[in-house]
């Protein structure tokens, strides 16, 4: 086999998934079109999350608050203030996105492990009491509702919407995977494998850190612009514990660490929600807990690894190494 | 010049006092060895000279520079580089990224975000050269956790020789290998550190006598003697203390 | 003046019941170096079948130790089957423990509906004593008075006991102790279930204190006990302590004059002693 034939055979999956992202939606009712415009926002947030996360091992709770803060000043300006302009709005979003983690990250990078996932679940969770509390401009438990398809300067339909945030997405992953194979993102790996040895080789970690948090921060407030775009309305519960969990949840289900990894969680978390919710919507926070449980206990590498594991094993039986 | 200068430098934990006014200075290209029985403060000592502690008083020079309250990260661009006892790799990362994380360190090249690591072509064949010193290019691919023990004490030695420092700490550098492996890795380091200054901790007398041209002996906090090999062996206490503590040991033998 | 005496007696009591919860958590993360992120939920649980127990019994007593004893099975169950599989992998600890939020979550939903559950106050706790011109309910001293106990206890516990020694030995330096022939395995379980059981007994007891239980119950006091951690520091029964008065008594205050802030309270508190002590008050490190 030759070595181009090997290559091809590799990335035939990943070929056949961007494949179907490109054409699946021209043939799929819009049902379908919806599920998949909000595995991609969510697979965007979770990649944001990864970074911190699985790339450099900074155990952060509370990247839900980030993706809000930029949902919610997007919506904010939209509703209060009749800047509807997305080339306006969206940037002020992320600005406050980039803001929000500017400051999270000086309270929680004074202390590491155990108290820094503590301080980013109760920062977290603080963005989430402001949202409840600050009724005049957040709409409280009600949230910020009516939020129309951003305004380019012409309209979107829900397929054309999907297309915007498929264009969004491949952008953020783009620039996000090399980041991860920059030699900053390397460093970024070697904080989390061995901190102190990084430090003696010259590394100024809690840079390093800050940075990576900001990263963060940026790619989860523009995940944050898409999804308020794509729901009609932002509400607290998008703010606090469940949607940082939810962002764990997709890492770590699919793969942390690994940039496809948060793609295949989005996508197998909500594929799974759709069709269990068919049979049985009420219980699928237990059944999503359960899940997350064993892969934890017994799959850590998450469904990637498994998925590769495979391919890999099948594409090496019976075939003779060229 | 000094490449290291170390003034009254104590350091205690709890009610123990590990460091007691320690005094010396390194020239440039002198190798001096720190010997000692356990607990006599070898590891501390390297540890605060990285920045990793503080010392409770006293003074650390770094070619001029007062380091005393400088983190690891700035004495290393300063000039420092340091191995460990127990080899501190990057466990599942590639052996060449390992080689590489060490390269960069002390280069701006750290903070770019957005070209491949693999497209900085001197690091690239930097990093070759330093695995063929060890002859572990072929293994470049490789994760550390697939490397033998030997093999990851030369990394840990090649990965502190990656940034050219002016000082290079090396603490027990040969801990865990068989003797022919420690010969091996004497002679790799023998080879590598060229004029660079070097301050090792060891336990074995053959090594230090191969690599070091002086000797300090520490003794609870305390250098209580140095010298050329030669005349440390000859020394009165030196003996007392390390027979003292075989007859020690044989005491606990018996009683056990 | 009697308003600031209300105040800080119903700040006190409200502490003690935040305090019942963080020692617990707090012993877990001294000891086992992980958060138990399923610790309000454990509250929630005792608190649901306690109260459903002493309802059904009319006996609080058999409802606080129906509550507690499943909120310790429950932690059981959660340590056994899980938690000895990830053996000093610390992150895949917590992240199973946050897994089981959503689970147990779910299944009170599933058993209890989702109305809030109302406290449980037996006759001869119920009614208030007069300070000025206020009433300050019985049931409140009730708890303090139980929590003062269980505090002076759970220290002598800590301090004066063989069992004591090992968990703060074990905080200090565990492979230390387990060098020395001690086994740390079932003191971590033991400490696991009797923070769970703590909880368990805080959710019927404080019941009263937070005006009723509900599903979001759980996620809520958990945050306060993360806070109380922090501010307290970690690893003490004193630290759990202070923590847990001071933010019961800051909240209850601010609630009282300014009522909008009052959730603010502990996050002011939290981020002050991060910058200025971030080991806590009474912090080991």
């Amino acid at each position: 086999m030759t070595p181009m034939k090997k290559r091809v055979i590799h990335f035939t999956p990943a070929i056949i998934i961007i494949a179907f992202l490109i054409i699946g939606p021209l043939f799929i009712g819009t049902a379908l079109v919806s599920l998949l415009t909000k595995i991609l926002i969510f697979a965007l947030m979770a990649m944001s999350l990864d970074i911190a996360f699985g790339y450099t091992g900074l155990w952060s709770f509370g990247h839900a608050a980030l993706f809000g803060v930029a949902a919610y000043t997007n919506g904010i300006l939209i509703k209060h203030y009749s800047i509807t302009s997305f080339w306006l709005a969206a940037p002020a979003g992320i600005l406050m996105a980039i803001v929000a983690s500017a400051i999270f990250g000086l309270i929680a990078l004074r202390v590491s492990g155990i108290y820094f996932l503590l301080i980013t679940f109760a920062l977290g969770q603080l963005i989430y009491s402001i949202a409840i509390k600050w009724i005049k401009m957040t709409g409280g438990s009600d949230g910020l509702g009516g939020i129309p398809y951003p305004d380019l300067g012409f309209s979107l339909s829900p397929i054309s919407f999907y297309y915007f945030t498929l264009v969004i997405l491949s952008i953020g992953a783009l620039v996000l995977y090399l980041v991860v194979k920059s030699p900053f993102g390397y460093g970024l790996q070697g904080i989390r494998e061995n901190e102190i040895r990084m430090r003696t080789l010259g590394y100024n970690i809690w840079l390093h850190k800050y940075i990576a948090f900001l990263t963060s921060g940026l790619f989860g407030g523009v995940a944050g612009i898409l999804y308020i775009h794509f729901n009609g309305v932002i509400t607290p519960g998008s703010v606090g514990m469940g949607a940082s969990g939810l962002a764990i949840i997709m890492i770590i289900i699919g793969g942390s660490g690994t940039l496809w990894g948060a793609m295949i969680g989005s996508g197998t978390l909500f594929i799974l929600e759709y069709f269990i919710s068919m049979v049985t919507p009420e219980r699928w926070p237990a059944i999503l807990g359960a899940c997350f449980v064993a892969t934890v206990s017994f799959a850590r590498g998450g469904i990637l690894l498994k998925l590769i594991n495979l391919w890999n094993k099948w594409n090496h039986d019976g075939r003779t190494e060229g | 010049m000094d490449v290291l200068k170390v003034e009254n430098l104590s350091q205690s934990y709890g009610g123990l006092q590990i460091l007691n006014g320690l005094s010396f200075r390194l020239d440039t290209g002198e190798k001096v060895a720190l010997i000692g029985p356990n607990g006599a403060g070898k590891t501390t000592l390297l540890n605060v000279l990285t920045g990793l502690i503080p010392p409770k008083a006293g003074r650390v020079y770094l070619l001029g520079h007062d380091v005393t309250k400088l983190p690891p990260h700035t004495r290393v661009s300063i000039g420092l580089a340091r191995s460990f006892q127990i080899s501190s790799l990057f466990p599942r990362l590639s052996l060449l990224t390992n080689v590489l994380l060490a390269i960069q360190g002390i280069q701006t090249t750290r903070y770019q975000m957005i070209r491949p690591i693999r497209a900085y072509k001197n690091n690239l064949s930097k990093a070759r050269e330093l695995l063929e010193l060890v002859g572990l290019w072929g293994e470049k691919d490789f994760p550390i956790t697939a490397l033998s023990h030997g093999q990851q004490r030369h990394v840990e030695i090649i990965l502190a020789l990656a940034s050219k420092p002016r000082l290079l700490l090396l603490d027990e550098p040969s801990a865990g290998l068989t003797s022919v492996e420690s010969d091996h890795l004497v002679d790799m380091i023998h080879n590598l550190v060229g004029e660079t200054t070097v301050l090792l901790s060891a336990h074995d007398m053959d090594l230090v006598s191969k690599l070091a041209n002086r000797i300090m002996v520490l003794y609870y906090g305390q250098i209580i003697a140095e010298g050329n090999p030669k005349e440390i062996q000859a020394d009165q206490k030196v003996r007392e203390i390390y027979l003292g503590i075989q007859a020690q040991g044989r005491e606990r033998k018996c009683l056990s | 003046m009697d308003i600031l005496a209300v105040g800080i007696l119903g700040g006190v009591s409200y502490g003690f019941v935040l305090f019942l919860i963080a020692t617990g958590l707090s012993l877990v993360l001294g000891l086992m170096g992980i958060v138990n992120v399923s610790h309000g939920a454990l509250f929630m649980t005792g608190a649901y079948m306690g109260l459903t127990v002493a309802k059904l019994t009319g006996s609080l007593i058999i409802g606080i130790l129906a509550g507690a004893i499943l909120a310790g099975i429950v932690s059981l169950i959660i340590e056994r089957l899980f938690l000895c599989q990830l053996y000093k992998q610390e992150l895949e600890q917590i992240l199973v423990t946050f897994g089981f939020v959503y689970i147990i979550t779910n299944l009170h939903l599933w058993i209890y509906g989702a109305w809030p559950k109302s406290a449980f106050v037996p006759s001869i706790l119920s009614g208030s004593m007069t300070i000025g011109r206020f009433g300050f309910p019985v049931h409140r001293l009730a708890v303090i008075m139980m929590g003062g106990a269980l505090c002076v206890g759970l220290w002598w516990l800590q301090e004066k006991t063989k069992i004591g020694a090992r968990i703060r030995a074990g905080m200090d330096d565990a492979e230390m102790v387990s060098g020395l022939g001690i086994n740390l395995r079932p003191i971590n379980i033991g400490a696991f279930c009797l923070g769970a059981i703590l909880a368990g007994f805080a959710g019927v007891v404080g019941a009263p204190v937070l005006g009723g239980v509900n599903l979001n119950t759980g996620t809520d006091i958990f945050f306060v006990a993360i806070a109380v951690c922090i501010v307290g520091g970690v690893g003490s029964v004193q630290g759990a302590l202070v923590g847990a008065v001071l933010i019961g008594i800051a909240t209850t205050l601010v609630s009282t004059y300014f009522p909008v802030l009052a959730m603010f309270v502990m996050y002011i508190l939290m981020v002050l002693i991060l910058i200025f002590k971030p080991s806590g008050l009474l912090g080991r490190k």
